[in-house]
């Protein structure tokens, strides 16, 4: 048991590691010089060659690239990500301000995305072969084929624009003005949930279909059970483990995927951070996003694990 | 009804491959061309899905941005098969090295966040559609990657597959002969899900400005515009956005489809209730 614990653990931070060493290689790869983004061209207003040879040894860009890996790794370590070229602002700090806008959208999208998509889910499951079933599931296509920024554009205009009912774009702090911060969160957190939906309500549908069909279902049928607590006191309770393990995975795939969303509503969130950091070739904040979503990821994905097995022990030992 | 939903997405898709081939002949406007008439002008019989912000046919510009969207992500979801293909066969077949290098590669690979990868990428080098076209292919290729290899493990514990390896067949025989058809089903499930997912990505960078540089047509990026110019005429909002939910269903739903019908194992927990019925 503790065994196995230890293994996830250490695959894990396998994991980390690889994605770390990776972006510090793909960063210090691509062709761009920090120096320049931050002086200027050499022979340019505002580069002279001493402040450069400064910088350089400053940003520590003058050591070989084994110390360079090293000093980021070590880095990582203590939680330092360097600081941004722009504004000389610590990554680490900027992380922290936007890192819960992104997670205000996330985690009610998320939510409201299980609230509707397994009901649906049971709804469709219920009634396999009729029109009801054949519906659903086009909608669930729909909901699933949608991108994003689609949907929101087309949110915006009818609810924003055409009805006048929500401001399409921004961002108020919930401890200011927690009105207002619904007001401009609701259509990003509509349009998210709208790709948790259709998972939820497949997964949903994909687990009944099979558990309705196991013997202890035919059982409490046969004892006169209502169909309702065969559905859900007995088919719900044991279909629910996939589904949420699935929109598990789902939530750690959101965090890196609300960019569209951010940017259609301008949500200043963790990926907004990353666009603009992306433009403006801010390197130090570029990698550290990128790190920090992709250590989400491993983190969401090894608690599942986790969890997983503690609560089906054949998990543990195949 | 794996069939039914198959034909249906087959003659869409092929639909829009067909238009897009034929996109200067059916468009009849220069996709550049400015100032054809009053900007934002609504259908008409000369323009019948009328004219953009700058006076530029529409339907014309829907066509030619459909040949780069439809390329891209058909060449690079074809260039990831082929390459997770590869990298699958030899660690699913060869096991030992191969196996914990490739597999583990893939492993971190597919941590990092897809559509923010595929942005830097871009923004980095370029987003020219050779550019653009390897880095979502590179994005891609894991998943493949991990189908095949998934797929490859159980294939070559197949009696059959034994039985020729006892009779001293090669391995590259093996591979080509009973490992590879075996493996193809889940490869083309994924091939076709994967172009709706490359469709997505594709028109989602053009959508932030990283797509084909202007003033190329460009499906995502004629979102963003008619975003920007929807109280101006909101047709112009809908009109691409209806193209690319259109193909992306069609992909999703022929690979649905394909699922159902290369895995008759899968049709009854996971195939669409239409067929319990029909």
């Amino acid at each position: 048991m503790w065994r196995w614990v230890l293994r996830r653990l250490l695959w894990a931070a396998f994991l980390a590691w690889g994605v770390a060493s990776l972006i510090f290689l793909v960063i210090n790869a691509i062709p761009g010089d920090p120096v320049v983004i931050i002086l200027g061209e050499a022979g340019g207003p505002g580069h002279d060659d001493a402040a450069a040879r400064e910088l350089r040894e400053q940003l520590g860009l003058d050591r070989p690239l084994p110390i360079r890996y090293a000093r980021w790794l070590g880095g990582l370590l203590t939680g330092n990500l360097g600081r941004s070229l722009y504004t000389n602002v610590p990554v680490t700090r900027e992380l922290a301000e936007k890192f819960p806008r992104t997670l205000y959208l996330v985690v009610p999208a998320v939510v409201l995305g299980i609230l509707a998509g397994v009901p649906l889910g049971v709804f469709t499951a219920t009634r396999r072969g009729t029109a009801w079933d054949g519906v659903t599931n086009a909608l669930g296509l729909l909901g699933y084929s949608l991108p994003v920024y689609i949907t929101g554009s087309l949110l915006a205009y009818l609810l924003g624009v055409r009805w006048r009912l929500l401001p399409v774009s921004g961002y108020v702090d919930p401890a200011v003005d927690p009105l207002g911060f619904a007001r401009h969160g609701l259509l990003p957190i509509l349009c998210l949930a709208g790709t948790v939906l259709p998972i939820a309500m497949r997964m949903t549908r994909t687990t009944m279909l099979d558990v309705l069909g196991e013997d202890y279902i035919r059982t409490a049928r046969a004892k006169g059970l209502s169909p309702r607590n065969v559905i859900y006191r007995h088919g719900l309770r044991n279909a629910l483990i996939p589904v949420i393990v699935v929109i598990g995975l789902q939530l750690g795939y959101m965090f890196g995927g609300t960019v569209l969303t951010e940017l259609v509503f301008s949500w200043p969130g963790l990926s907004t951070y990353l666009f603009f950091g992306i433009f403006k070739r801010d390197y130090p904040v570029v990698q550290g996003v990128i790190l920090v979503l992709s250590l989400i990821y491993i983190l969401i994905n090894l608690l599942i694990d986790l969890s997983y097995g503690l609560l089906d022990p054949r998990i543990r030992y195949s | 009804m794996g069939t039914r939903r198959i034909r249906i997405s087959v003659a869409v898709i092929l639909t829009l491959l067909v238009a897009a081939a034929l996109a200067d002949r059916l468009g009849g406007y220069p996709p550049n061309k400015i100032a054809l008439g009053r900007p934002f002008t609504g259908p008409t019989t000369a323009h019948w899905l009328g004219l953009d912000y700058a006076g530029r046919d529409v339907l014309s510009r829907l066509l030619h941005g459909g040949r780069i969207t439809l390329s891209i992500s058909i060449a690079s979801i074809l260039l990831a098969a082929a390459a997770g293909l590869v990298a699958g066969l030899v660690a699913g077949y060869a096991g030992g090295v191969a196996d914990t290098a490739a597999m583990r590669t893939a492993d971190v690979l597919l941590c990092l966040p897809p559509i923010l990868v595929a942005m830097a990428m871009v923004a980095f080098v370029g987003s020219s559609a050779v550019y653009l076209t390897l880095i979502i292919s590179l994005v891609y290729s894991p998943r493949f990657q991990r189908v095949v290899y998934a797929s490859v493990l159980t294939v070559k514990e197949l009696n059959y597959v034994e039985a020729s390896r006892a009779l001293g067949a090669a391995t590259l025989r093996i591979l080509g002969r009973q490992i590879v058809p075996n493996v193809m089903g889940p490869v083309f499930v994924q091939v076709s899900l994967g172009i709706g997912h490359a469709i997505l990505l594709e028109t989602g960078l053009a959508f932030v400005g990283l797509g084909p540089p202007p003033p190329a047509a460009s499906w995502g990026r004629m979102v963003d515009e008619g975003r920007r110019h929807m109280e101006a005429q909101p047709l112009l909002l809908l009109w691409p956005s209806l193209l690319i939910a259109g193909s992306i269903i069609a992909f999703n739903l022929l690979g649905d489809g394909l699922r159902d019908r290369l895995d008759p194992k899968l049709r009854h927990s996971m195939g669409s209730g239409q067929e319990a019925g029909s």
